[in-house]
């Protein structure tokens, strides 16, 4: 067998491998017009939380990421890379030991009134601390790009840093910021283990979609798998509206 | 119009340079590694040295006892580095206009003042084009115009031919020198190359290990390659 016959072999392997599945997910897709209430209210809660902790994770993250660009801090790069490789179950009881009722910061918090367990707002807690160290890395690449020799010729050419920042440097880091907003989004969309520690799995209020899909698999697998496919067609969406977008920008 | 007092250690190397000018042009020759571009990064207040003072046009922008370091945005400096760093997602004029408009000048002003940098430095036609877009010698030009359009005290050029074919070097040569005579703006350029010192007639600092190692009113440099 020759050496090229050998890399097709693989890549067709490994692309069934994955693809198959996906397509029986999709299989299913025909059930999505009877979704129960209880799905379509899943959906909603999942579109809006995912993209508010994407929100909050780019605000967050983009300073720190052209921190971490900029300044040598392997450490602190570290550790806000931790909760991408904490299981996801650990994670939710990390959280749950911090902002818990009982927690380190949870029992300050319930002495004024604020509870956050089993909460919307324990959600979007959840799924952005999941998503903000895989949007920190790409942003952060993003910004290692841009050279630093250009931000200063900006300077000598009086802009502020913070105007360099956003006429410079920001424009030429758009790549990485993109791709860190569609990898902080698609896990926070995917969220399970953290999700379900932290927030529970209230119908209507904590239950986003990949709760919903096992909630749904103890009563039916129709409703399992057509609650999957309309998952896995609003990931597609966001992917490929999100590489249109990235691949015009470098283009321009 | 410059008075250079500095010293700077990194790295095993020392720089340690004093020297004052006050013509029109000055060369700063010698091999890699010899201290010429983080001069020009010292100058232009892009590195900061340990000890020193520098005064660019009378003005003090640094003094080590005195305390005082100007930022780069406050020395009226134009500096074209080695690889020139133009914005690549900008165009030639939004590329001549940054630093007018960061200014907050009015528009009519930076239009009036980009098109008459444009004139002169022969861009006319490519205003809309994109960097990489461009020809090596156009790519010189818009840097150029760029640092001059702030109009600056002093011009900072880093090997500012080191990337063009011999045929636009020997067009540009004469160029710059007669752009340099009619904006009345002093330049420290750095090069490697003979034949460019003597086309730009500057005067000569030769440098080699951090430090100064012969002045000349002349331009030969026989030492350097």
């Amino acid at each position: 067998m020759s050496f090229r016959l050998l890399l097709w072999a693989c890549t067709a392997l490994a692309a069934s491998f994955v693809l198959l599945p996906v397509l029986a997910v999709l299989a299913g897709a025909g059930g999505i017009a009877r979704l129960e209430q209880e799905a379509v209210a899943a959906v909603k809660l999942s579109l809006l939380t995912a993209t508010l902790s994407t929100l909050i994770v780019a605000a967050v993250g983009t300073p720190v990421a052209y921190l971490l660009s900029r300044a040598e801090l392997r450490l602190l790069e570290t550790a806000l890379s931790l909760p991408m490789v904490l299981p996801p179950a650990v994670a939710g009881i990390a959280l749950l030991a911090a902002f818990g009722r009982e927690g380190l910061v949870g029992r300050y918090l319930a002495e004024v009134g604020i509870s956050l367990p089993f909460t919307t707002a324990a959600v979007v807690i959840a799924q952005s601390f999941v998503a903000l160290p895989l949007y920190v890395r790409s942003a952060r690449a993003g910004f290692a790009s841009v050279s630093r020799n250009l931000e200063g010729v900006a300077y000598t050419l009086g802009a502020g840093e913070l105007a360099t920042f956003l006429r410079v440097t920001l424009p030429l880091a758009k790549g990485g910021i993109l791709a860190g907003i569609v990898l902080a989004w698609s896990r926070a969309v995917g969220e399970f283990g953290a999700t379900i520690m932290f927030a529970g799995n209230l119908a209507g209020k904590t239950q986003t979609m990949p709760l919903a899909v096992y909630s749904a698999l103890q009563v039916s697998m129709q409703q399992a798998l057509a609650l999957s496919a309309l998952l896995v067609l609003l990931s597609l969406a966001v992917l490929v509206t999100f590489e249109g977008v990235s691949r015009r920008q470098v283009n321009a | 119009m410059l008075e250079l007092r500095i010293f700077k250690s990194f790295g095993g190397f020392e720089l340690s340079l004093e020297l004052e000018f006050d013509g029109s042009c000055l060369a700063l020759v010698g091999e890699n590694g010899s201290g010429k571009s983080t001069t020009l990064r010292c100058i232009a207040g892009l590195e900061t040295p340990e000890r020193g003072r520098i005064a660019v046009a009378g003005r003090v922008v640094f003094d080590s006892e005195l305390g005082v370091n100007f930022p780069p945005q406050k020395r009226s400096v134009g500096y074209v580095p080695q690889g020139l760093e133009l914005f690549p997602h900008m165009s030639v004029y939004e590329n001549i206009a940054f630093g007018l408009r960061v200014r907050g000048i009015p528009r009519a002003e930076v239009e009036r003042r980009v098109s008459e940098a444009v004139e002169v430095l022969g861009l006319g036609g490519l205003e809309r084009r994109r960097i990489p877009q461009l020809s090596g010698g156009q790519r010189q030009r818009v840097a150029l115009a760029r640092a001059l359009v702030i109009e600056p005290e002093l011009l900072l050029l880093d090997e500012p031919f080191s990337a063009l074919d011999a045929a636009t070097k020997r067009s540009l040569l004469p160029e710059l020198r007669r752009l340099l005579e009619d904006s009345g703006i002093p330049a420290v350029v750095v090069s490697h190359d003979r034949s460019e010192v003597e086309a730009l007639r500057a005067k000569v600092v030769e440098m080699r290990g951090g430090r100064v190692v012969s002045r000349s009113r002349l331009a030969v440099v026989e030492a350097t390659a």
